[in-house]
């Protein structure tokens, strides 16, 4: 009984034991230079989102401030927007398109570019 | 600095405060990523690959749990998802439902000695031990998690971590028992 208790104090004691092996001294570092080379879609995204947000308050400003000027010029824009809908559709997307590919794709695949060359490196 | 701070830190930006998370829990993800790697040189990149990995959901952290717990469970399930990657065979071999317990009921020497060499006698049973036996043993008895944290890490119940816990034991015991009887 003795002996057990023995045996089973003498196996916590190794269980209590870590592994061996051990980190290199400038682990903290490493982690930190591959976390820069993680692609941040967050930050570009919100980059962005905030370049449209700022285009389309800058237009409804400026729409607004124009109608107090001269709303019957504004109103002949609105309907004349109307009638060429599809073309506007159409440029709205691209101009958007442009705009994405600026702020986040170009960024992205750059960012590819630059880890495939780090690989071969 | 408290890890909600530190965590607030570094989702402003901060990566010097992401280090300093690094140098705080490194010790706990090397414990777990080297019991469950057989393969000591992969230890220090998986280690790398679940700090990145932390850095990539730190925003989807929430504090219902510990910091350490969603740690643990990041290098838990990165180092699970390498070795299905790389050891498939190893694991299937390693079921630990499938493991046989010795069954060596002979009588206990009456004193053991308890020399350097025993105790790395007795690592390296515990490394040839199935891998949720590892894992689980190396989460309670050097981690000191309890049974609802580890349950929590590992997604397996309570009664099955008592259960591999006692049986990790029982095997250990048992080959200890053999080697000095040798």
């Amino acid at each position: 009984m003795k002996a057990d208790k023995h045996i089973d104090n003498f196996i916590n004691e190794v269980l209590e034991m870590p592994p061996t092996i051990s980190l290199s001294a400038d682990f903290s570092k490493k982690v930190e230079s591959k976390i820069q080379n993680v692609f941040s879609w967050k930050s570009y995204l919100s980059q962005f989102a905030l370049t449209i947000g700022v285009i389309c308050l800058l237009l409804v400003t400026i729409g607004v401030m124009y109608y107090f000027i001269d709303s019957e010029r504004i109103l002949l824009t609105i309907e004349w927007l109307k009638e060429y809908k599809p073309l506007l559709i159409l440029c709205t997307c691209t101009f958007i398109f442009v705009l994405f590919s600026n702020n986040v794709l170009l960024n992205y695949f750059f960012f590819l570019y630059k880890q495939d060359r780090k690989h071969y490196l | 600095m408290s890890d909600a701070e530190l965590i607030e830190q570094i989702q402003k930006g901060n990566t010097h405060s992401f280090t300093f998370l690094v140098e705080r829990y490194q010790r706990l993800v090397l414990h777990i990523v080297a019991r469950m790697l057989t393969r000591e040189e992969d230890v220090e990149d998986i280690c790398q690959d679940v700090f990145v990995a932390v850095f990539r959901n730190l925003g989807r952290f929430r504090n219902e749990s510990k910091l350490s717990t969603w740690i643990a469970q990041i290098a838990y399930n990165t180092t699970l998802n390498y070795l299905k990657k790389i050891e498939k065979d190893i694991l299937l071999y390693d079921s630990p439902d499938e493991y046989i317990m010795p069954t060596n009921e002979e009588k206990l020497p009456d004193k053991i000695i308890e020399t350097k060499e025993l105790k790395n006698t007795l690592l390296q049973e515990i490394e040839k031990l199935p891998i949720q036996y590892r894992t689980v043993v190396t989460l309670f008895h050097i981690e000191q998690f309890s049974y609802k944290e580890i349950e929590e890490i590992t997604e397996i119940k309570i009664g099955t971590i008592k259960s591999y816990l006692s049986r990790a034991r029982h095997i250990l015991k048992e080959r200890l028992i053999f080697v000095l009887k040798d």
